[in-house]
C-alpha cells in the first residue's frame, strides 16, 4: 500500500518549501495553521532558524475560526504585525485545514496587499504536496512579480536557481557555488533562493545563462527561457573537479541552448549489463544532484551502471532512461529487495529499511528533506573533498 | 522601541515559534502506554516532526503513518484506507512478533472538520483484531482554546485503556505529569507515612498487563492541570476518585496540598517541618547567592510561573520578567498578587511576534526555561523543559539548586535544544 509508510518519516512538505524559498527576502511569511505546521518548518525543515531574524509566523488558526471562515482575523493580525515588523512583502501559506475549508489564499493575499500596499503572495499549499513544489511555486511567484525587463545583458551574468537548505543545508554549499562561479569569471546576479533579495530578482533578466542546481529551480528556469530567452544548464558541482559543468555553462551562454549535465552521455542503467551478475548503484535523492554525482562517477569509470531515483517526483526532462520515480516507502523496499543493486547512495535513514539479507551497502549522503536535523549538522560539502570521498566510495 | 508595543497584556496575535518553543508533543505522551503502537492517518506533513522526534529518541519503531490523499479526504473513503493499512501493518508487526496490546489511531486537525465517528470505528476495529484495544488520538492544535485541548485529550486517552479492577489497594496514582517525579522527592516518604504503600505513575510499567495495576489504586493525585479531565473520566469509568494537588513552589501551598491528601486518605499528615525548613533555607541561600541577579521565568518550563514568581519574590529573589502565553485559571490568583505587589514585573507572551523586536536583556540574567533563555539571550539558562519531575519541597530545593548552578555557567542553549528534542 503506497500510502502506508511504516518506517520512514514523511518528506518535507510544500509549505516548508515556500517558507524556505522566501526566507531571505525580508518578507513576512505566515503559515495559516494552528501551530504544528509552523513547528514542522521552523523546527525540522529550516536549519537557519536558530538565531535568525526572518519573519516566519503561524496564524494560530483555531477550530471556531475555521468553521466560521474568519479570514478577517488572520488579515487583522497580519496587518498589526506588519506595522512594526516592516516587511518587504507578505506571504500567506496554506496548510491542511485551509485546504479542507477552501480558504482562498490568493484572495486573502490580495486583500492584504490592498490594505498594506505591500506585495503579497498567497500559496495554496496543503501539507499533501512536497517541498520541491513549494520551493518551485515560490520562486516562480516572486520572479513573475518582481523581475524587470532589461535593455541589455550583462556579460557573463548568471543566475543560480534552486538553492534552499532543504536540499543544501545551511553549511557553505550554496556559497561555494556562488564563489566558484565568481572565480570562473561569472557575475552572479541572482542567488535563488539562499542569499536572495528582491533587488536581485528585479535584475534576473540581465543574465546570459541560468544554472539550475536543484529540480525545484527547473520551472523557474524554463519560465525565464521562454520569457527572456535565458538558456539554462541543469547540473550541480560535485567534488573538486567541476570543469565539465563550467564548460556546459559557457556553451549554453554562447549558443543559447538548454542543457542537462550527465544526460544521455552513455552511462545510464538502461544499457545492457556487462554480465548477468553485475549489480548497479542506485542514487536516491534530489534529482539534479543525483545526476551530477552519476556523471562524476562515470568520468572515472564508465562501466559502473548507475540509476538515479527520487522520492519527490521524477522529472522526465532531467532523467536518463531507467531512472526511477520512487513514489513510496513500499516501492523503495521492493527496489531494495529486487537484487539489482549493490549500493545505495542516499540518506542514512534508508538504512532503516535494509534487511540483512539485502546485502546492500549504503553510501551516506544526508538529505534535509528526509532526515531533517538528524544529520544537518554533518552535511556533505558538495563541492569539497567530502564529495570526492563519496564518489570514491561509489567507485570502490 | 516604544514600550507600548510590549505592554503587560495577553492579546491575540500571530504566533512566533521560537527555536526554543515546544515540548513532548502528543505522540511521545501517547507512547507512554506500555505495549502500544500508533498509526497516524493524516496528511503526510502532519506527522513529520513527530516521526523525526521519535527517530531521534528511539521511539520510531512504535509509530507508522498513513498519508491521506486529497481524494480520500474529499470522498471520505479514508476509513477504508485505514482498514487496508492496518491489515498490512498488523501483518508486518506479526512477522516481527510485535503485535501491540493497544493500537492508537492518530488523526490531525482536519479530522475535526470531517466528522469521523471514532467510537464506532474503534469498536469495528476491535472486532477485527480481537485482543487489541483501539483508541482514537488527536493531534489537533486547532482545539487549543477549547475545553479539551490536545494535551488534555491525550492524557485522557492514556488512562482510558485502564479497566475497572475489583481489587483496590492502598496505592495512589500520580496523574498529569508525563515525566515521573524525581524519586528523591519527599512525596514518596510522606505518602508512605500516610499509608499509601504504592505510588504509581504510568512510566513505571513495562507491560500493558502491569499497567492495569493503576486501576487498583485508591486515589488519583492530579499534579498538573492537564490531567484533571482524565481523572474525572477515570472516576466515572473505573471508580478511582481524585484530588487536585498541583505542583506548587510556595511552601505554604505545598503544605496545604499534603494536608488535603492526608485528609482524603483518612490519615494524619506527617510532620512536614523538616522538609519545609530545608526549602526555606534553600530560598534564603539562593537569594544571597544570586545577590540581586535577575531571574526570568517561562511557562513552558513551569506550568504556573506566577505561583513560582510569588514564592521567589517573597523570598527576596529578583524576578524580572515572566514569559507566559496564556494566564491559566490555576495561576490567576498568583498573577494578581504579583502584579499588585510588584507592578514592575514584565510579562511577555513568548509567542507574540512583539518579543522579536524587544532588545535582548543586557544584564547577566538567569532564564528558567528554554524560550525565556532564547528570547532574552540570557547567558545563564536553567535546562528545564516541562517541570522535569519537580514536586513538593524537594522540587523547590532542586529548582533553586539548578538556578544557583546556572548562575555559574554560561549555557550553550543551541546544544541544550539539540539534545532536548522538542516538538510543537
Amino acid at each position: 500500500m503506497e500510502q502506508l509508510w511504516i518506517t520512514l518519516p514523511a518528506i518535507a512538505p510544500d509549505y516548508s518549501g515556500v517558507c524556505s524559498a522566501m526566507f531571505d527576502l525580508g518578507g513576512m511569511s505566515i503559515i495559516h495553521d494552528a501551530s504544528g505546521c509552523t513547528g514542522n518548518y521552523t523546527g525540522y525543515d529550516e536549519p537557519r532558524w536558530y538565531g535568525s531574524d526572518s519573519m516566519v509566523y503561524c496564524s494560530g488558526l483555531r477550530e471556531i475560526d475555521a468553521v466560521l471562515g474568519r479570514d478577517d482575523k488572520l488579515i487583522d493580525n497580519v496587518l498589526k504585525t506588519a506595522e512594526y515588523k516592516d516587511p518587504t512583502c507578505i506571504s500567506v501559506i496554506g496548510s491542511p485545514v485551509p485546504m479542507v475549508i477552501g480558504s482562498d489564499m490568493r484572495g486573502i493575499a490580495h486583500e492584504i496587499e490592498c490594505l498594506t500596499g505591500l506585495p503579497a503572495f498567497g500559496f495554496s499549499t496543503n501539507g499533501l504536496g512536497l517541498y520541491n513544489k513549494g520551493v518551485s511555486d515560490a520562486i516562480i511567484a516572486v520572479i513573475k512579480r518582481f523581475i524587470k525587463p532589461c535593455a541589455e545583458k550583462l556579460d557573463k551574468g548568471i543566475n543560480v536557481i534552486g538553492t534552499t537548505p532543504i536540499d543544501f543545508s545551511a553549511n557553505s554549499n550554496a556559497e561555494d557555488i556562488y564563489d566558484l562561479l565568481k572565480n570562473a569569471g561569472y557575475k552572479v546576479l541572482g542567488k535563488l533562493m539562499m542569499g536572495c533579495s528582491i533587488s536581485q530578482i528585479e535584475n534576473l533578466s540581465m543574465a546570459q545563462v541560468n544554472l539550475v542546481v536543484s529540480e525545484s529551480g527547473l520551472n523557474a528556469a524554463r519560465y525565464l527561457y521562454e520569457k527572456y530567452k535565458i538558456p539554462y544548464v541543469a547540473g550541480m558541482f560535485t567534488g573538486t573537479d567541476n570543469s565539465e559543468l563550467l564548460e556546459l555553462i559557457e556553451l549554453s551562454r554562447k549558443d543559447g541552448q538548454n542543457r542537462v549535465l550527465g544526460q544521455n552521455l552513455g552511462n545510464d542503467a538502461s544499457e545492457p549489463a556487462v554480465d548477468k551478475d553485475e549489480k548497479k548503484v542506485l542514487i536516491i535523492g534530489e534529482q539534479i544532484l543525483g545526476n551530477s554525482i552519476r556523471r562524476a562517477v562515470a568520468k572515472k569509470d564508465t562501466k559502473i551502471k548507475i540509476v538515479v531515483g527520487t522520492m519527490t517526483g521524477l522529472r522526465k526532462e532531467l532523467a536518463n532512461e531507467g531512472d526511477l520515480d520512487i513514489t513510496s516507502e513500499e516501492k523503495l523496499i521492493e527496489i531494495m529487495d529486487s537484487g539489482h543493486f549493490s549500493k545505495i547512495v542516499g540518506d542514512p535513514l534508508f538504512g532503516d529499511l535494509l534487511d540483512i539479507a539485502n546485502n546492500i551497502k549504503i553510501v551516506e549522503v544526508p538529505h534535509v528533506a528526509l532526515s531533517s536535523k538528524l544529520y544537518w549538522n554533518q552535511y556533505i560539502h558538495y563541492m569539497q573533498k567530502e564529495m570526492d570521498d563519496i564518489i570514491g566510495q561509489i567507485l570502490a | 522601541m516604544s514600550c507600548s508595543l510590549i505592554d503587560n497584556v495577553f492579546e491575540v496575535s500571530l504566533h512566533y515559534s521560537s527555536p526554543a518553543h515546544g515540548g513532548w508533543g502528543v505522540l511521545k505522551a501517547a507512547q507512554l502506554i506500555p505495549d502500544s503502537y500508533f498509526l497516524f492517518a493524516s496528511p503526510a506533513a502532519c506527522g513529520r516532526h513527530g516521526a523525526l522526534g521519535a527517530r531521534m529518541e528511539g521511539r520510531k519503531e512504535r509509530v507508522s503513518y498513513l498519508f491521506l490523499t486529497e481524494q480520500s479526504i474529499v470522498s471520505g473513503d479514508y476509513e477504508q484506507m485505514l482498514k487496508d493499512a492496518l491489515e498490512q501493518l498488523f501483518s508486518y508487526l506479526k512477522k516481527r512478533n510485535r503485535v501491540p496490546k493497544v493500537m492508537g489511531i492518530f488523526v490531525s486537525c482536519i479530522d475535526d472538520l470531517l466528522g469521523t465517528d471514532h467510537e464506532s470505528l474503534m469498536a469495528e476495529l476491535e472486532s477485527m483484531y480481537p485482543g487489541v484495544r483501539f483508541i482514537d488520538c488527536h493531534m489537533n492544535p486547532t482545539s487549543t482554546d477549547t475545553g479539551v485541548p490536545p494535551i488534555v485529550n491525550i492524557q485522557n486517552k492514556l488512562y482510558s485503556v485502564l479497566e475497572e479492577n475489583e481489587v483496590r489497594d492502598t496505592g495512589v496514582n500520580i496523574i498529569g505529569n508525563l515525566q515521573a517525579i524525581n524519586p528523591d522527592s519527599e512525596l514518596f516518604e510522606v505518602l508512605s507515612q500516610m499509608g499509601a504503600e504504592k505510588v504509581r505513575h504510568i512510566s513505571d510499567f513495562k507491560s500493558f498487563d502491569e499497567y492495569q495495576d493503576m486501576a487498583k489504586s485508591q486515589l488519583n493525585i492530579v499534579i498538573a492541570p492537564s490531567g484533571e479531565y482524565a481523572c474525572k473520566n477515570m472516576n466515572r469509568k473505573i471508580g478511582v476518585s481524585y484530588e487536585k494537588v498541583l505542583t506548587s513552589f510556595r511552601p505554604e501551598n505545598i503544605r496545604e496540598g499534603y494536608e488535603r491528601i492526608a485528609k482524603r486518605l483518612g490519615s494524619e499528615c506527617p510532620d512536614l517541618e523538616p522538609y519545609e525548613n530545608e526549602a526555606r533555607k534553600a530560598l534564603e541561600e539562593t537569594r544571597d547567592y544570586l545577590d540581586g541577579a535577575p531571574v526570568i521565568l517561562d511557562q513552558e518550563a513551569i506550568t504556573r510561573p506566577f505561583e513560582l514568581a510569588r514564592c521567589l519574590l517573597k523570598a527576596g529573589i529578583n524576578v524580572k520578567r515572566v514569559y507566559s502565553q496564556l494566564l491559566i485559571p490555576s495561576d490567576k490568583e498568583d498573577y494578581k498578587w504579583v502584579m499588585e505587589h510588584y507592578p514592575d514585573i514584565e510579562v511577555r507572551q513568548p509567542q507574540n511576534p512583539k518579543v522579536t523586536i524587544e532588545e535582548k536583556v543586557d544584564e547577566e540574567c538567569i532564564a528558567v526555561g528554554y524560550s525565556a533563555g532564547y528570547i532574552t539571550g540570557a547567558l545563564h539558562v536553567v535546562d528545564i523543559g516541562g517541570q522535569n519531575g519537580l514536586y513538593g519541597y524537594k522540587g523547590l530545593t532542586d529548582l533553586l539548586q539548578k538556578i544557583r548552578d546556572a548562575r555559574d555557567t554560561v549555557s550553550d542553549l543551541k546544544q541544550i535544544l539539540d539534545d532536548a528534542v522538542i516538538i510543537v
